[in-house]
């Protein structure tokens, strides 16, 4: 039964701007489906056509229907009981300082009388699992408790609908899982259906029921997630980058099968009968000269309580790719924020350039030489317009402002100069203030969560740009939850636990060492003795061996 | 525990706006002194000593700014210190000065200890049966100077790392910390606006609300709206005996039995804090 319908749906700003052209869509009921595309491509704009509140001040035309009736025609209160929402940014949703009020503020504004509220809370918590952290405070919760409070408080409404933009962005790669699956259990244990907008497409294919594609702001294609390798052709850039590997596979070898998790892609590979795939030798990355040391630094944010580092040793090169992963809430910002003075370790000491650095003692110090994107790149602008920041920039540190149009030119973000960065998506941020940092010429790049928001062809642009900034001896650390990004870029990998780095080691040998940090390529061969992490050369191997049994 | 963090949200409302509302009017020194002693005590015991010293050095600081603003514009009184540009910096201006700066301490001191008292869901709570925008209005209020913090420390971090400050120039700093100060207040401004914006995506103000929490009134509640229904009764009574003024000679301080209704009705938190943590202390004997 048709639940939702997108008639003609357009978008245009007051700008004259088109964000969404003639899209047309139909939702059935009980179906998960995921929404995907390039950033800058529309997909929080259709989302946020689904409020009145949340859409944007411009020109809206066609229609969207909801059980056959006009969205137009709903009252405020009925759309609320039908659609809900979850956010990208798990802050940006919370009202309230304390978890039950949270949960409970959409039934009072329904005039739900107070022992049902106690009812539908009790429940949804118990669904959810959230009663160990019940009576905490919001601010005080990890962004994935965060964004399971939004879904709760989403929930408890007992929508028909349920859109998610990006919901897992800011998640680590198990806490994103993990929400996943709970949303998995939400469409199949209450038959909500769901709404999905994601760049993580790859470990949607098992859970998904059908799946679109947007791209400037128009409907590609939309389809049953099994029939997506049709749409193959005419899209190849976008939609091989979003299939899992086993899939992917599968089509490049000219195989009927079509395997979405990992499970099916190694039993694939033992259809074919292939035993054993190559153990590949790991060559070890020289460097050159090394710019960052740290030896053994310790810190902790209070007398009373728990290192947060402890005898952190480490050091990178200038010719270096280091990727740091760990779980949300370790303390790799705050490894971050050690080696940029922003934060003083009560212990140890932290070498650029050979030079031992001293605390910063001045409001206003920097170190010299390091170029640090946050978490939240928006931090970094100050002015109305991207270009009128980056001239600001400029002249502060005088920089030429020729430099300009070749970072603008390098990254590729001329159609984003005379905006207002906050009026970018999270993926035109990122390269923004990539860009904005690469104006100084940084010796030391700090990069945190770099790929946050990005989609897959945006990745694969910054990986380049890394690589190359790489080849002109920049050293770049990197904070992040993302594995491919990791295995395109890294040279040297290590895991963050228990207020430690822990040994780094060559990216080969550390996610084939791994069993769960480390990408789904990783975890389809290792029951075959290889350590091969990228497709490509899985591709290759397996070329040869099932062209033999086929 | 029971303490006055857990009294009815309606008696803490009463509490504050009768105390601002009656230490203004009144501006007299020992009450003012009492009233910001009394929010420093409060703020203490619900927040940490390091919190409550940043908050204080800020406060200081904002204080005898006002202190020498009102030295240097006004030359009101009539026994001279010194002289300023030909005009005369007097006594009488330097005490106003000093206590009108511990009053406005006392509003800033107020807020926080509000924050930790006055959750936003309380404020609702008060406002839900009548007006809910108003109760969402005060609680957006009382949340706006926090999260300009917030906001503007995130962003100096930043920035400092990446050079915006690195200029010989001290003005042109002083100038780069106003634009980012002024930054983060634009910011809040907005950020109250989208927090608006996603309340009534949750159906605000489209039926007549309910509540899932109940507050209720026990004795300590009533106790405390008796003594401010009594410092209130008091001021309008004695107004003409209480009304406290600098100029052109500032008046005696005296005690008088009128100055300790209102001063216990002031302190009367202190008590219920007290009162509390006994109790507990007692409770946790028996565990």
């Amino acid at each position: 039964m048709v639940l939702l319908q997108i008639k003609n749906v357009s978008f245009t700003l007051p700008t004259e701007e088109r964000i969404l052209k003639r899209i047309d869509l139909t939702i059935e009921e009980g179906e998960f489906h995921v929404v995907f595309g390039p950033s800058g491509s529309g997909k929080t704009t259709l989302l946020k056509m689904f409020s009145q509140q949340l859409r944007p001040f411009g020109n809206f035309e066609g229609e969207i229907e909801i059980n056959g009736v006009n969205m137009m025609d709903l009252n405020e209160e009925q759309l609320v009981r039908t659609i809900r929402f979850v956010h990208q940014n798990p802050n940006d949703q919370i009202i309230f300082e304390d978890v039950l009020q949270e949960l409970a503020f959409g039934l009072e504004n329904l005039g739900i009388p107070s022992d049902e509220i106690q009812n539908r809370m009790a429940e949804m918590v118990h669904f959810l699992k959230i009663e160990s952290w019940l009576h905490e405070k919001t601010a005080y919760l990890s962004g994935g408790q965060k964004q399971i409070l939004n879904l709760a408080s989403a929930l408890i409404m007992r929508p028909d609908i349920l859109l998610l933009d990006e919901p897992t962005a800011q998640l680590d790669p198990l806490a994103a899982t993990d929400f996943i699956h709970l949303l998995k259990r939400v469409n199949d244990e209450l038959g909500t259906t769901i709404i999905l907008i994601e760049h993580r497409v790859q470990a949607l294919f098992p859970l998904a029921t059908s799946m679109t594609f947007l791209e400037g702001g128009e409907v590609r294609f939309s389809c049953p997630t099994n029939k997506i390798l049709e749409y193959l052709s005419g899209h190849e850039n976008m939609v091989r980058q979003v299939l899992p590997p086993g899939l992917l596979l599968s089509h490049d070898l000219g195989l009927e099968d079509a395997p979405f998790t990992v499970k099916e892609s190694i039993q694939l590979l033992k259809k074919y009968h292939i035993s054993q795939l190559p153990f590949i030798k790991d060559l070890p990355s020289t460097y050159t000269t090394e710019v960052l040391k740290l030896k053994n630094i310790s810190f902790r944010y209070d007398r009373k309580g728990r290192d947060v580092l402890k005898n952190i040793h480490f050091s990178i090169a200038e010719n270096e790719i280091m990727t740091i992963f760990g779980n949300n809430g370790s303390g790799k910002t705050t490894l971050l924020k050690i080696i940029t003075g922003q934060k003083n370790p009560y212990a140890g000491e932290l070498f650029i350039d050979g030079v031992k650095q001293k605390k910063l003692k001045s409001l206003y110090a920097s170190r010299k030489s390091i170029g640090y994107l946050p978490q939240n790149p928006l931090a970094l602008f100050i002015e109305k317009t991207v270009l009128k920041d980056f001239e600001k920039y400029c002249r502060r540190l005088e920089i030429d402002p020729v430099k300009i149009d070749e970072v603008v030119a390098k990254l590729n973000i001329e159609n984003y100069l005379h905006k207002h960065p906050e009026d970018l998506s999270g993926g035109e941020i990122q390269r923004v203030a990539l860009a904005k940092l690469l104006l100084n010429n940084p010796k030391i790049l700090l990069l945190d969560e770099p790929t946050k928001g990005l989609d897959l062809f945006s990745k694969n642009q910054m990986a380049d740009l890394l690589l190359q900034l790489k080849q002109q001896s920049c050293a770049i650390l990197i904070v992040t939850h993302d594995l491919e990004f990791a295995v395109k870029v890294a040279t040297s990998v290590a895991l963050f636990f228990d207020g430690k780095v822990l040994e780094k080691q060559s990216p080969r040998i550390f996610f084939s060492n791994n069993h769960y940090y480390t990408p789904a390529i990783s975890r389809i061969v290792r029951p075959f003795d290889s350590n091969i992490i990228n497709y490509e050369e899985l591709l290759q191997s397996t070329k040869n061996l099932i062209g033999e049994f086929k | 525990m029971k303490n006055f963090k857990e009294l009815h949200p309606s008696v803490l409302i009463i509490y504050y706006l009768i105390c601002i509302i009656v230490i203004s009017l009144l501006n007299e020194p020992q009450l003012v002194s009492i009233a910001c002693l009394t929010m420093i005590i409060l703020l203490l015991s619900y927040s940490t000593l390091q919190h409550v010293l940043n908050e204080l050095v800020f406060i200081v600081s904002l204080t005898l700014l006002i202190v020498i603003g009102f030295l240097y514009f006004y030359h009101n009184g009539i026994t001279p210190m010194f002289y300023l540009n030909d005009l005369p910096v007097t006594v009488e201006v330097l005490k106003y000065s000093m206590f009108t700066a511990l009053l406005v301490a006392f509003f800033l001191l107020s807020i926080q200890v509000m924050i930790h008292t006055l959750p936003s869901n309380r404020i609702i709570y008060v406002f839900t049966a009548f007006i809910p925008t108003v109760g969402v209005f005060l609680a957006l209020c009382i949340r706006f100077i926090p999260t300009i913090k917030e906001h503007y420390k995130e962003r100096v971090e930043v920035q400092k790392i990446n050079g915006y400050f690195a200029t010989k120039s001290r003005f042109d700093r002083y100038f780069a910390t106003l634009q980012l100060l002024a930054d983060s207040i634009f910011w809040a401004l907005e950020n109250t606006f989208n927090k608006w914006t996603l309340i009534k995506t949750r159906a605000f103000n489209t039926s007549r609300r309910t509540t899932f929490k109940r507050f209720s009134f026990n004795g300590s509640a009533y106790s405390q709206l008796i003594l401010l229904l009594a410092a209130t009764i008091t001021l309008l009574f004695y107004w003409d005996e209480l009304r406290f003024y600098y100029f052109p000679e500032t008046k005696i301080i005296e005690q008088k039995s009128q100055h300790l209704v209102i001063i216990l009705a002031m302190v009367w938190p202190l008590f219920l804090e007290l009162k509390g943590r006994i109790t507990w202390f007692y409770y946790k004997s028996k565990m």
